[in-house]
């Protein structure tokens, strides 16, 4: 029994272990050793284990919180790999940053395997603990700071929304897993508290995900975060609450709790469309334009049932891995003087590095879901289920979306090729940068162009 | 010969360019001249084979490509296809040896290549989403071409035609995504063949919706008039062989997608839609006629006279009787290879003189015979001279039009005589006059003789013995009457 459950906990076991003893590697070593833990939970994930009692560890260990698991601890690794030489030009301290990373990847795990109220409060607010420090952890860069605490103070408000949220619920229902929670007997209503509760914990969702009307922190902090992290908050962070949401909570269920996510996605197109075009900040503008994707989002889970899973989740896939990317590409060309956030500093790329040029116009056009690519392959089956769902609205908000975000993408694509002598950076991408850019160059463009295995793969994992 | 046949030649048509592009970024840009003549053997050998699998197509490939949703990368070739593929690959030729000595990044090459592959996708694909991806993939790639390599408005024109086009195609993503659900709702089989779909019955309410959006996005592609704000902007700072392949291939792209996706897909409301084809191809041919007369600039002027061109082809499509549309297919060929030579034609004048304005021309036939000769054979032309290409399909549209709607095929001829108007302009302004420009011009060099030599040839075959490409035409075309005759769109 015992071990089963040990076995069971394992891959999270690891991250934690892994979390705390990097701490005592040195410092050149440090964030290879955080990658090595990542890819070992990732590999364990898959270690047979017998099925448990998941109402005594608040977790499942189902395939599903398994494919998560994996996924994550992959993004962790590729974070770390890509902090390396940005490490080493901005100066900062690597095993701290290494074991916050893990931890933070052992929050979204524990979340998007949560069965319960109480692992999925844990699980948020280990995760967001995690990127409290990480989003301020550049220590030279002023608006590091200033973004830590543009971050810290809506999440304190979120976290309270939540734990009350879950208070009201669990007075009305008097249980805290989430299967008891949300699915009713057929006719019955939902307790009237229970919808406010459930209303809450949504807004503390919302929050975290930075749905329009509550997306006012994400420009800033994104700006301010170190460009990994930024990644890693963008679709990591982003991606395990809407893989909850997707799985375990399908509030659509809830037929009072529709309109207001239809409100919350139709509102997040909206604003994040107007907000990110006259952005010349790619931070900015990739942030703005996460609201958006977002919104689309929470199309899926209006969608609900296997249809919206499924896309949900290969639309999360396609953008993940274009969003890490992206952020990525950025680090990838810091040196001692910063990001080079703005257009006007991306200036000319084309003629240094045709090659990361290229690169990060294949991200930005599969963000703005140009076939073939991964994000036009997303938003095809996510439009073509949530039309099927009855949406039809919403699906015509999406596309007018979509077409104005060719603008605010294509913007910075073209700067990249115009000719200029501005601003040189010479610097020279190494070799874990380059094997995460390439991956995910890969995944975006097999997933554009033949997505028939990711779609078998989500089938398999989804619960 | 046998195994050469065997080979699914449709696919390769489609992947080569793709590998092209890729070794362009390798290799440099000398790859694309290569793949142009690979390219060129398949589509040469294309109308070979041994055997016919499916009944209306000369060639038929079929692929699995996505099961979940009932996708496959299936392609078909039929004449009105083949024609449309040999013209692709023409201008690409043209397109390549136009740019040769101009621009020297591989990249550009490489993004034509791309753009020719999704054209190529365009013309065979007989599955709606692969229609759509090929759709795509045909425009973005000249729209960074345009922003990248073009005049000096040249951001402003890419994101103009970008979100014309653009909204055009979403539109035409929601369409399709709605006959698909209706489908598989009404049959259970979730599929995007084109064939499967055109059985799909569709509520009265819902069909005006569904076909209005995707021919807004046909017509905004070819572009007829009220849909046409891009057009002058994208192709006056579009780099040559941007112009010439928007004008030469992507308008016929839109027509072809009318005939070929929206027509069998809505047999119902294609006949009620008839009716505004032919007003809005009046228009075009009568306001884009007008438009040519008065430009002083001479690639507008081509533009324009494209514009009226493409409503010629437009009023061939909704007159819809046998000889009308042989005219108006023949005519999408003829009209490309015109309009690709003088657009080629002007980008030499201007290399030669550093001007594209009217006034500021002339003299050309005294300075450079050979070049001037070659602008009077290609506007002649385009004026429709009996004897050239463009006279060919004018007089099969023409006579269809008046077999259709008397008034119509009247309205026309008046196009026919502006045509005469605004050709003989241009001719006047660039070619004869006192000579301008600079004192010392070269004639035709022999690299531009051998782009623009089989153009000419072309204009003359199919202006003296088109016999044989009508010929071509002559199944696809009663095919399509047949199908609208058989679900009950015509009486």
């Amino acid at each position: 029994m015992i071990w089963d459950a040990l076995l069971a906990l394992l891959p999270f076991l690891i991250l934690f272990i892994g979390s705390v003893s990097v701490l005592f590697v040195p410092e050149r070593r440090a964030l290879l050793f955080g990658v090595f833990c990542a890819l070992l939970a990732a590999g364990f994930c898959w270690w047979p284990c017998a099925p448990v009692m998941s109402d005594l560890l608040l977790v499942s260990s189902g395939p599903f919180a398994r494919g998560c698991l994996t996924v994550w601890a992959l993004l962790g690794a590729a974070t770390c790999l890509l902090s390396e030489r940005y490490r080493e030009s901005r100066r900062f301290a690597s095993p701290e940053f290494a074991a916050l990373v893990l931890f933070c990847v052992l929050g979204m795990s524990i979340l998007a395997a949560s069965t319960s109220l109480v692992s999925l409060f844990l699980g948020l607010e280990a995760m967001t603990l995690a990127f409290y420090v990480l989003i301020a952890f550049d220590r030279d860069n002023p608006t590091g700071a200033e973004a830590g605490l543009k971050y810290l103070l809506p999440g304190f408000l979120a976290s309270a929304l939540l734990a009350f949220g879950i208070a009201l619920v669990y007075a009305a229902t008097g249980t805290f897993t989430l299967q008891g929670n949300v699915s009713l007997p057929v006719g019955a209503a939902m307790h009237t508290i229970a919808i406010l509760g459930w209303t809450l914990i949504l807004c503390a969702i919302a929050f975290k995900s930075s749905l329009a009307p509550f997306h006012l922190w994400t420009p800033d902090v994104y700006q301010g975060a170190p460009a990994p992290v930024a990644g890693l908050l963008a679709s990591g962070s982003k991606g395990a609450v809407f893989a909850v949401l997707l799985a375990s909570i399908p509030l659509t269920l809830i037929a009072p709790m529709r309109p207001l996510l239809a409100a919350l996605a139709a509102l997040s197109m909206l604003a994040g469309t107007f907000a990110a075009l006259p952005q010349t900040n790619l931070k900015r503008m990739l942030a703005y334009s996460s609201v958006v994707h977002m919104g689309y989002m929470v199309l899926a889970v209006l969608t609900g049932h296997q249809a919206g899973l499924e896309a949900g989740l290969f639309y999360l896939l396609s953008y993940g891995a274009a969003t890490v990317a992206a952020f990525g590409l950025l680090a990838s060309l810091t040196d001692s003087n910063g990001e080079p956030q703005n257009y006007a500093a991306l200036e000319g790329l084309a003629g240094r590095s045709p090659w990361r040029a290229a690169l990060l116009t294949l991200f930005l056009l599969s963000l703005a879901g140009f076939p073939p690519l991964a994000g036009f392959m997303g938003k095809f089956v996510l439009f073509s289920a949530a039309l099927d769902a009855g949406y039809v609205w919403l699906v015509v908000l999406a596309l007018f979306s979509s077409l104005v975000s060719c603008y605010y993408y294509l913007r910075p694509v073209v700067r990249l090729f115009r000719p200029s002598s501005s601003s040189v950076f010479s610097v020279v991408a190494n070799g874990g940068e380059l094997v995460v850019l390439g991956l995910c160059a890969i995944i975006i463009v097999t997933a554009g162009m033949y997505p028939g295995p990711f779609f078998r793969l989500i089938a398999a994992i989804a619960p | 010969m046998n195994g050469l046949t065997n080979i699914p030649a449709l696919s390769v048509l489609l992947i080569l360019p793709i590998i092209g592009a890729l070794a362009c970024m390798v290799w440099g840009r000398r790859a694309s001249v290569i793949t142009v003549l690979l390219e060129t053997t398949v589509a040469l050998l294309l109308p070979f084979r041994v055997e016919t699998t499916v009944f209306p197509w000369l060639r038929f490939e079929d692929w699995g490509w996505i099961e979940r949703y009932g996708a496959r990368l299936s392609l078909g070739l039929d004449g009105l296809s083949l024609l449309l593929v040999w013209l692709t690959v023409i201008l690409l030729a043209v397109a390549v040896g136009l740019s040769w000595p101009r621009y020297r990044q591989s990249g550009f090459y490489a993004l034509l290549l791309i753009s020719c592959s999704g054209i190529l996708g365009v013309f065979l694909a007989q599955d709606l989403l692969l229609f759509y991806v090929c759709w795509e993939i045909m425009l973005l790639p000249l729209i960074l071409c345009i922003a990248l390599w073009g005049g000096a408005k040249r951001v402003e024109a890419a994101f103009k035609l970008l979100l014309f086009t653009l909204a055009g195609s979403l539109l035409m993503l929601l369409a399709f995504l709605g006959l698909f659900l209706l489908h598989g709702r009404q049959t259970g089989d979730y599929s995007f063949a084109l064939q499967a779909l055109g059985t799909t019955v569709i509520p009265a309410d819902l069909a005006p919706w569904l076909f209005g959006c995707l021919a807004l996005a046909f017509l905004v592609k070819v572009p007829v008039v009220p849909l046409h704000g891009w057009l002058p902007d994208a192709y006056q700072e579009a780099p040559a062989a941007v112009t010439l392949l928007l004008s030469g291939v992507l308008a016929k792209a839109g027509i072809f997608g009318l005939v070929r996706v929206a027509m069998p897909l809505f047999p119902e409301t294609w006949t009620s839609f008839l009716p505004v084809l032919g007003g809005v191809a009046l228009v075009s041919i009568g306001y884009g006629g007008w438009l040519a007369f008065v430009q002083t600039d001479l690639k507008r002027l081509v533009a324009y006279v494209s514009v009226a061109h493409l409503g010629f082809i437009a009023l061939g499509v909704a007159a819809f009787n046998v000889i009308a549309l042989q005219g108006a297919m023949l005519q999408l060929f003829n009209h490309g290879i015109t309009t690709a030579a003088l657009f080629a034609l002007v980008a030499l004048v201007e290399r030669r003189t550093g001007n594209r304005q009217l006034h500021e021309l002339g003299g050309l036939w005294s300075r450079t015979p050979q070049l001037g000769a070659l602008v009077l054979f290609f506007s002649l032309a385009a004026l429709g001279l009996p004897g050239l290409n463009i006279f060919t399909g004018e007089i099969l549209i023409l006579l269809g039009a008046f077999g259709a709607h008397p008034w119509w095929g009247a309205a026309g001829m008046l196009g026919v005589l502006l045509a005469a108007c605004y050709t003989l302009r241009m001719v006047q302004g660039v070619l004869w006059g006192s000579p301008r420009g600079p004192e010392f011009m070269k004639d035709i060099t022999r690299t531009e003789a051998l782009i623009l030599g089989p153009l000419a040839g072309l204009v003359l075959w199919f202006g003296l013995y088109p016999l044989p490409f009508l010929k071509l035409l002559r199944g696809p075309v009663e095919q399509l009457l047949a199908y609208l005759v058989t679900t009950g769109g015509l009486p």
